[in-house]
């Protein structure tokens, strides 16, 4: 199947089959099987919220060590928006300073990319009347709709992610001016969460990222914070380095893509209240609206589960920093709509819409299942107790329709079960043979006599 | 004969709170029957309109969904009390919706020719007094 690759994944020794887990899972992806929080490839989001939730640390994210930039002879460090909010006191050209020092040539800000898409994507409404649009910045929300909203795959817009673009930018640059080959060039996205990680290992809408590997915030964290001290605050930033107006930057937090885009937009973030959103969308709900900003992450990328900071104290780092920044736009318009008529900005292949929910690709035996499902599920005390390891008697009721439960896995349905037997057992312990028995109701020949 | 599904949902006047989960389940259903997701979207959308007609408009009823691997058929049924036109009501931006309707965004009188729109079949019967019927479907393969 098509999207295999997840970065979320289980450790299992640290797992504790505890259904912290698969109550928190919004795509109802998790199952606890033999003790251990198994996650469904195909349901999966990244979102991350099981990493989030998880008491023992069970669940991480698959991600490059910051190790492998030395393979390549030129090393750029992409930096988000959120990865500036990280550090209360630090000016951004210290942390460009810092990131340098753990080995990298060359530092670009993602927040330029978001510049790009902020004039291209005005473009793009202007071309294009459906409404209302959905941004496609966050991979969670991409995947989201791919898998349980692909009614909605056409609102999405087209236009690829951030990180995607200023990639090209970057590679575009040092192979002009350095004179590397795009092989030579090592581009690595710092990154708060595990989506992202997936996007660049696996994207859904072209062949391959123009990103080389991912690392993670929290592995940098430590050894950025220890660099910063000794780096003046007045410290200058290279020449080279791809920098950002608090256009781009305030694309780091909620509420942050829209504010130079024209229209009516809604920000929303948090996968659940995202859902509640495409759910209201889907039912034709929000007419008035142009342009939905959804996030997974509380916040926005400021609260990703990679991100140490705590997330509101982030954001409000995040405006702050923007503040001092040059307002922008940085950028020639004309440049823009040039590489967007171009075509450089769109995906290269449309979303597969994945119909997760479908119980079978048959409709006629599909209907016969959720038939099944719904005698099941009123057998089914419907507690939600998730002792089962489905997140809920109805989730259950469907895995024993699709064949991966049985309605014993259930406590209640077991002890049910156990307590017929016992009254079986009672019965039948109460029952004596014949020859001990007292003397039926019928005259013997004894008797007679 | 065709392997079939029927539901019905009852739908209280006035309660704006639960108003569109008969719709949310419908969906769910259509979503778990694999249904080609243009056909879940039309229907989808009908049957949010066509419940919360009943919501506003009606003194209570039903939402029934008849589901076969070839239509997708929605019944809004409601005891009163009906509709005066039925040829004004199907006009775009007509509605008798109050003021206070308004205000929470529904009443635009998009309701039924939305659901006209977005149908296959579409039939309604109203009588004052004493109800009014709605029946549409989707055929699933056609669209």
């Amino acid at each position: 199947m098509q999207n295999s690759f997840h970065s979320v994944r289980l450790l299992e020794d640290e797992c504790k089959g505890c259904t912290n887990c698969i109550k928190h899972c919004p795509t109802q992806a998790i199952r606890v099987y033999q003790g251990k929080a198994r996650i469904i490839n195909h349901l999966c989001i990244d979102c991350g919220e099981c990493i989030r939730v998880c008491p023992n640390y069970a669940k991480q994210t698959v991600i490059d060590e910051l190790a492998i930039i030395s393979e390549y002879p030129y090393k750029v460090a992409l930096l988000a928006p959120s990865f500036f909010s990280q550090f209360p006191n630090a000016t951004v050209n210290q942390v460009h300073q810092a990131v340098k020092e753990l080995g990298f040539d060359m530092v670009a800000q993602v927040g330029l990319g978001a510049e790009h898409l902020n004039i291209a994507i005005n473009q793009w409404m202007q071309e294009n009347p459906l409404r209302p649009l959905i941004s496609s910045a966050c991979p969670t929300i991409v995947r989201l709709v791919q898998v349980r909203f692909d009614e909605l795959i056409d609102h999405v817009i087209p236009l690829e992610a951030p990180i995607e673009i200023t990639a090209s930018l970057v590679r575009e640059q040092v192979t002009k001016e350095k004179g590397f080959t795009s092989s030579e060039v090592g581009v690595f996205f710092i990154s708060p969460c595990a989506a992202k990680v997936s996007a660049i290992k696996q994207p859904i809408t072209k062949n391959s990222s123009g990103i080389t590997g991912a690392i993670s915030m929290r592995e940098v964290y430590g050894v950025i914070l220890g660099k910063l001290s000794s780096i003046p605050a007045d410290i200058s930033i290279s020449k080279q380095d791809l920098v950002a107006s608090s256009l781009g930057m305030l694309w780091g937090k909620r509420d942050g893509e829209g504010v130079a885009l024209k229209g009516t937009r809604v920000s929303v973030d948090g996968v659940y209240n995202v859902i509640n959103m495409l759910e209201d969308m889907a039912m034709g709900k929000l007419p008035e609206v142009d342009y939905l900003e959804l996030q997974a992450c509380p916040g926005g990328c400021v609260g990703g589960p990679l991100a140490v900071q705590n997330p509101f104290i982030a954001k409000t780092r995040l405006e702050t920093l923007c503040a001092q920044l040059p307002q922008g736009p940085l950028l020639e318009k004309a440049d823009i709509l040039q590489r967007y008529r171009q075509g450089d900005y769109y995906w290269k292949l449309p979303i597969q819409p994945q119909s997760s929910l479908s119980m079978d690709g048959d409709i006629s035996k599909a209907l016969t299942m959720i038939r099944q499902r719904e005698t099941i599920e009123l057998g089914l005390p419907g507690l939600d107790c998730g002792a089962c390891g489905s997140p809920t008697c109805q989730c259950l009721a469907e895995d024993i329709a699709r064949g991966m439960a049985s309605e014993n896995d259930c406590i209640f349905r077991l002890r049910e079960s156990v307590q017929s037997v016992a009254a079986n057992l009672w019965r039948l312990s109460k029952q004596v043979p014949p020859t001990l028995a007292s003397q039926p109701d019928f005259e013997t020949i004894d008797e007679e006599e | 004969m065709p392997n079939s599904l029927t539901y019905s949902f009852a739908v209280e006047a006035g309660d704006f709170n639960k108003g569109g989960d008969a719709a949310g389940k419908i969906k769910k259903i259509l979503k778990l029957a694999g249904l080609p997701s243009t056909v879940i979207r039309r229907a989808a959308i009908i049957a949010y309109e066509a419940e919360m007609n009943i919501v506003i408009h009606s003194v209570g009823g039903a939402l029934r969904l008849n589901l076969n691997p070839e239509r997708v058929e929605l019944i809004a049924k409601d005891s009163g009390p009906g509709i005066t036109d039925v040829s004004l009501a199907m006009q775009e931006g007509y509605s008798t919706a109050s003021d206070e309707i308004r205000a929470l965004g529904f009443g635009a009188g998009m309701g039924l020719p939305n659901i006209r729109h977005n149908a296959d079949h579409f039939a309604i019967e109203s009588q004052v007094g004493v109800g009014t019927t709605l029946e549409v479907y989707i055929d699933v393969n056609v669209s």
